[in-house]
């Protein structure tokens, strides 16, 4: 590791938190309040729009998009950093951690235990942070080369149309509930039968609503409703997947030994989350899309910093950073996912 | 029936508990603090009375059901973007509610305090609160016999209620005795309209200097029904004086004294129904651990969130920020929270 003042970074870091979380208030209610807004009425605009494609087939467009959207912003901006904690402060029961359920085949709390703790404590140290490749990927020389790498970039594709079931497996990928054999090491917080109530519970009512109840609801229109269903929660799909590999695999993202997290300090985990994580470059209705994912390095130093503020903060982050030295990842859209393309093809390879 | 029906569609399919809940930022749009399971009421009008007093009208909403006086409600405040919560008594009677469609609330203001300090700003008239279905016991119980009631401080909030409602539906003797500081005694217009209106009710208001003995005024020998609301020590007093003299006995707990940290200091802890101890040399999350307790432990060091639990009421520091918590209802992270205070949790 290069020669850096870690204590002096955490404090530079730590006043950010605190000098932000002060300002924390009724406009951070209001703001995430109003993208609930948006959301139910694109939601529910999109599902009558959906209906009326026999009239003209682009209003089913329009319903698709602002599906999709809708999906987008509850798993994005309001799920993802509700379940944070993000918004924990407001003491409103519609928006807290612990009660917080999204529409998307994973159950809420799964993905609060693996992502909150797994993830976030444990950026990208190998062994420990499952969600660096997803136990599918291998995406730096950690992994010993298999044969199965050679066609990953197809299974990156297949993963990213099907993200949302990904998501949902991948405690219970983690634990062996299914196959393999459980690891001795791992101690699980949840008992397998649990996780599979959850998991099958949770799925089962998203695809009976997607599928069956909306589709039905629509009486004749069923098919236009079902395929609507269908392609809304493809282009979900497509997007979370892709702004998220973003977040962790461009090529400049850094990996970790687990020795790397003995006694580590404030600052080295600082420093770890910095060179872990690479932002996207764009105007604010992209970083919304992205639920402030955009700004993935101040998301991993601050995860429980409401995402209202991360675009106020980056600035500052950057600017600290560039003081003691460190890389801060960050690109347009188009540069960082071209990055990781590139970095999921060239580990396809010894 | 619709109701029902929608709101079990919201659990399955909308991951709401409610469809209220799903709803509710939309309607908050055309219907100021409109929130699932919670009744709206409007500022009518606020006044600030001797001693920090903030006397506050307001009109609740059509659904809103009627309390028995002596009843308290929950009043929730959103003071910039929290949702703030604490409970008062209803310091009007329901026949005045059934007259004028206004509840009272008196509440003892506190510059510092963190819910009471900011109230006068949040409760403008116009402005829009949330309060719940009322609730409690501490209500008029028997009107054949005489009754005494005693009141410190704030704990006067109840007797003005009860009193209005049920002097004239007796003919015992009623008497009040009123401790609090001096100058501070609260609406003693109205008690004295009622002492002129009605022969059998009189009151005294005594300041704990005059008159150190706060039993002194009763007098067991009438067998009268004692009503007692204050300071939990002034409670103790005379709950243990009616005890010996076999009088019935009927108090309101109200209110808490913040103790100054000490690393030592023991809080009782109350989870869900089972009581606990623990120290202040700690974080809840371990002391947790240790007692066995259905505790969920995440990374330990304020981020994961998967420790936090419902704080019912209590105080405890944030270790990671330094800060105190408020006394009322809250998410708190057990393993960055040192208790400050005696708590009621909810795992």
């Amino acid at each position: 590791m290069k020669n850096i003042n870690y204590d002096m970074l955490a404090s530079e870091l730590d006043a950010i938190k605190m000098d932000t979380l002060g300002k924390v208030g009724q406009q951070d209610a209001d703001y995430i309040r109003s993208v609930v807004r948006k959301q139910r009425v694109c939601e529910w605009s999109g599902r009558i729009l959906l209906m009326l494609g026999f009239i003209q087939p682009l209003l089913w467009v329009a319903g698709v998009l602002l599906l999709a959207l809708a999906k987008i912003l509850d798993n994005m901006e309001i799920g993802h950093n509700v379940m944070h904690g993000q918004y924990d402060w407001m003491n409103d029961k519609q928006l807290n951690s612990q009660h917080y359920e999204w529409d998307i085949a994973c159950d809420g709390q799964s993905w609060h235990r693996v992502h909150n703790f797994e993830h976030h404590t444990y950026t990208n140290i190998i062994g420990k942070d499952r969600d660096f490749g997803y136990g599918l990927l291998r995406l730096s020389d950690d992994f010993k080369w298999r044969f199965k790498n050679v066609w990953q970039f197809f299974t990156y594709i297949n993963l990213s149309v099907l993200f949302q079931w990904g998501v949902s497996y991948h405690e219970l990928a983690a634990e062996r509930v299914f196959i393999g054999k459980k690891k001795e090491n791992r101690e699980g917080l949840v008992s397998h039968s649990t996780l599979k109530q959850r998991f099958f519970s949770k799925g089962a009512r998203q695809l009976i609503k997607d599928y069956a109840i909306f589709p039905l609801l629509a009486g004749p229109l069923f098919l236009w409703v079902l395929a609507g269903n269908l392609v809304a929660n493809l282009i979900r799909n497509l997007w979370t997947s892709t702004i998220i590999f973003c977040g962790h695999f461009t090529e400049e993202t850094q990996t970790f030994k687990q020795e790397d997290c003995v006694n580590e300090t404030q600052g080295q985990w600082y420093y770890r989350q910095v060179l872990g994580s690479s932002n996207i470059k764009g105007s604010h209705w992209f970083h919304v899309l992205t639920g402030h994912l955009s700004c993935q390095i101040e998301h991993h130093l601050f995860p429980d910093m409401p995402s209202s503020r991360y675009q106020e903060v980056a600035p500052q982050v950057q600017a600290v950073l560039k003081k003691h030295g460190i890389d801060y990842h960050t690109g347009s859209f188009f540069k960082q996912y071209t990055s990781v393309l590139k970095r999921i093809i060239r580990y396809s390879f010894k | 029936m619709m109701t029902q029906v929608l709101n079990q569609f919201s659990k399955w399919f909308l991951h709401h508990q409610s469809f209220a809940g799903y709803i509710e930022p939309v309607m908050q749009v055309f219907k100021p603090a409109w929130r699932a399971g919670q009744f709206r009421a409007q500022v009518v009008s606020t006044a600030v009375l001797d001693g920090g007093f903030l006397s506050v009208q307001l009109k609740p909403s059509k659904q809103w059901q009627a309390h028995t006086s002596g009843q308290h409600i929950s009043l929730t405040v959103e003071i910039n973007g929290r949702l703030l919560t604490r409970v008062f008594t209803v310091a009007s009677s329901a026949k005045q509610f059934k007259n004028t469609g206004l509840v009272r609330l008196l509440i003892k203001t506190n510059a510092q305090g963190r819910f009471t300090g900011l109230l006068s700003s949040a409760l403008k008239a116009g402005l829009w609160c949330n309060i719940s279905a009322p609730s409690g016991d501490f209500v008029f119980k028997n009107t054949h016999t005489p009754a005494t009631f005693i009141a410190g401080g704030s704990g006067i909030t109840p007797m003005l209620a009860m009193l209005d409602d049920y002097l004239g539906q007796t003919t015992q003797k009623v008497s009040l005795v009123y401790y609090a500081k001096a100058t501070e005694h609260q609406c003693v217009d109205e008690l004295s309209e009622l002492a002129a209106q009605f022969e059998h009710f009189s009151f005294l208001l005594l300041t704990r200097e005059q008159s150190s003995d706060i039993t002194s005024n009763i007098k067991p020998w009438e067998n009268p029904d004692i009503y007692c609301c204050g300071p939990a020590a002034f409670m103790q007093t005379v709950s243990d004086f009616a005890k010996t003299h076999k009088l019935n006995y009927y108090q309101e707990a109200f209110g808490l004294a913040l103790p100054t940290l000490n690393d030592d200091s023991q809080f009782n802890v109350k989870i869900n129904a089972s009581a606990h101890v623990v120290s202040g040399n700690d974080v809840l999350l371990t002391q947790f651990e240790e007692k066995k307790l259905p505790v969920k432990r995440g990374c330990g060091i304020g981020i994961c969130h998967q420790c936090q639990c419902i704080k019912k009421s209590g105080v405890v520091r944030n270790l990671k920020t330094g800060e105190l918590s408020d006394n009322g209802e809250q998410l708190i992270q057990l393993c960055v929270s040192q208790p400050v205070s005696d708590l009621e949790l909810q795992l």
